[in-house]
């Protein structure tokens, strides 16, 4: 049995359930690497007049799906964690339904919705974390926080284009990916 | 119809189709039957009330999401939910609950 952390035990001595936490954190994390798949297809996708139009903003969101879960992963173990065995059973368990290529890839609007629910889908999910932690857990609300910060980023963009009035929010437009989360990103790739 | 209460607008759920016979009434024991477990029956759940078919739905494969189970009454596993039961609307109404 490994030892538990001084970290663990204050977490759990605040009331968080860690089993409940853990899950929402494996789940998440699969929902992002889903999702980083799954963009990859959508911006091959993103073609022609309009879809070229798309395909940056999808880009900056897909690279920074992939770094939440690189910055989710190392939290699962420091609480006690681990990724399942199997990919396959990693895909299952996500917190968000697959963010498939939709059967006319080129009509782009039926594209946008797919991107806007899969990021909607993740603000709910980082919310609850938030919700369960805060107060408790310091470092993982800290951790879903910054996460949630880039994804409702990431809804505004995808809400603008669909015409869903201004939402405030500018593209990354050149600048850095990840600026919430890129302080979480410390082996060596921020 | 919508029956006797205002929770008939509950998520505003697609109602399955009249001629399949409505509505169907489920007690306890037989809604435990569709908890995902026999891939030959729809993965069913309660909540207030209604029942909802999800079988369709990626998050209730197996009958399980998170950390519930369906073949069960959920109406008070909401509020601890990230979303309002609006979401609902994805699943179809098949009938009702009546826990007896
Ligand atoms: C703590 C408990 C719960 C959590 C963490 C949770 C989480 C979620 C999440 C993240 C989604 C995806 C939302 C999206 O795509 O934007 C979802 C969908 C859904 N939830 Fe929950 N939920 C919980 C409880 C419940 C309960 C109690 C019910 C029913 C009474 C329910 C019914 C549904 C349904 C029908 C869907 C749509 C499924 C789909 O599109 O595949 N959830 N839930
Ligand atoms: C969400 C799905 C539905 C639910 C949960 C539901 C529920 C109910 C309930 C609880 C009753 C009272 C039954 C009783 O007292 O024995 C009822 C009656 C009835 N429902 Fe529905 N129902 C649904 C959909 C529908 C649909 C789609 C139709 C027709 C298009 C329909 C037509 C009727 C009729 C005709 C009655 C009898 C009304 C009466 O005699 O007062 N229902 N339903």
């Amino acid at each position: 049995m490994k030892q538990k952390t001084v970290a663990r035990e204050l977490i759990e001595k605040a009331g968080v359930d860690i089993d409940k936490l853990l899950d929402l954190l494996v789940r998440n994390a699969a929902a992002e690497l889903t999702t980083y798949y799954y963009y990859t297809i959508l911006r091959v996708n993103l073609i022609g007049l309009e879809g070229e139009g798309l395909k940056q903003i999808a880009e900056d969101a897909r690279i920074e799906d992939r770094n939440h879960f690189e910055a989710l992963v190392p939290r699962i173990y420091e609480l006690g964690g681990e990724l399942p065995k199997n990919m396959v059973d990693f895909h299952n368990c996500s917190a968000c339904p697959p963010a498939f290529l939709p059967p006319d890839p080129t009509d782009v609007k039926a594209m946008l919705e797919v991107l806007l629910k899969a990021e909607q889908c993740a603000v709910r999910g980082y919310t609850q974390i938030c919700n369960m932690t805060a107060g408790k857990d310091h470092r993982t609300y800290d951790l879903a926080l910054a996460i949630l910060h880039e994804e409702i980023e990431h809804e505004a963009w995808f809400a603008e284009f669909l015409g869903n009035g201004p939402s405030g929010h500018y593209s990354r437009e050149g600048r850095p990916n990840s600026p919430y989360v890129g302080k979480f990103l410390n082996a060596g790739q921020g | 119809m919508p029956a006797k209460d205002d929770t008939a607008a509950v998520g505003g759920g697609q109602i399955a189709a009249p001629d399949q016979g409505v509505p169907v009434r489920y007690t306890r024991e037989l809604l435990a039957r569709f908890d995902g477990t026999d891939p030959r029956l729809p993965v069913l759940i309660a909540y207030h009330g209604r029942v909802y078919d999800v079988s369709r739905c990626f998050l209730w494969r197996g009958g399980r999401h998170f950390w519930h189970r369906a073949g069960r009454d959920l109406t008070d596993a909401m509020a601890e939910a990230p979303h309002a039961d609006s979401i609902l609307a994805r699943a179809v109404c098949v009938g009702i609950f009546d826990p007896g």
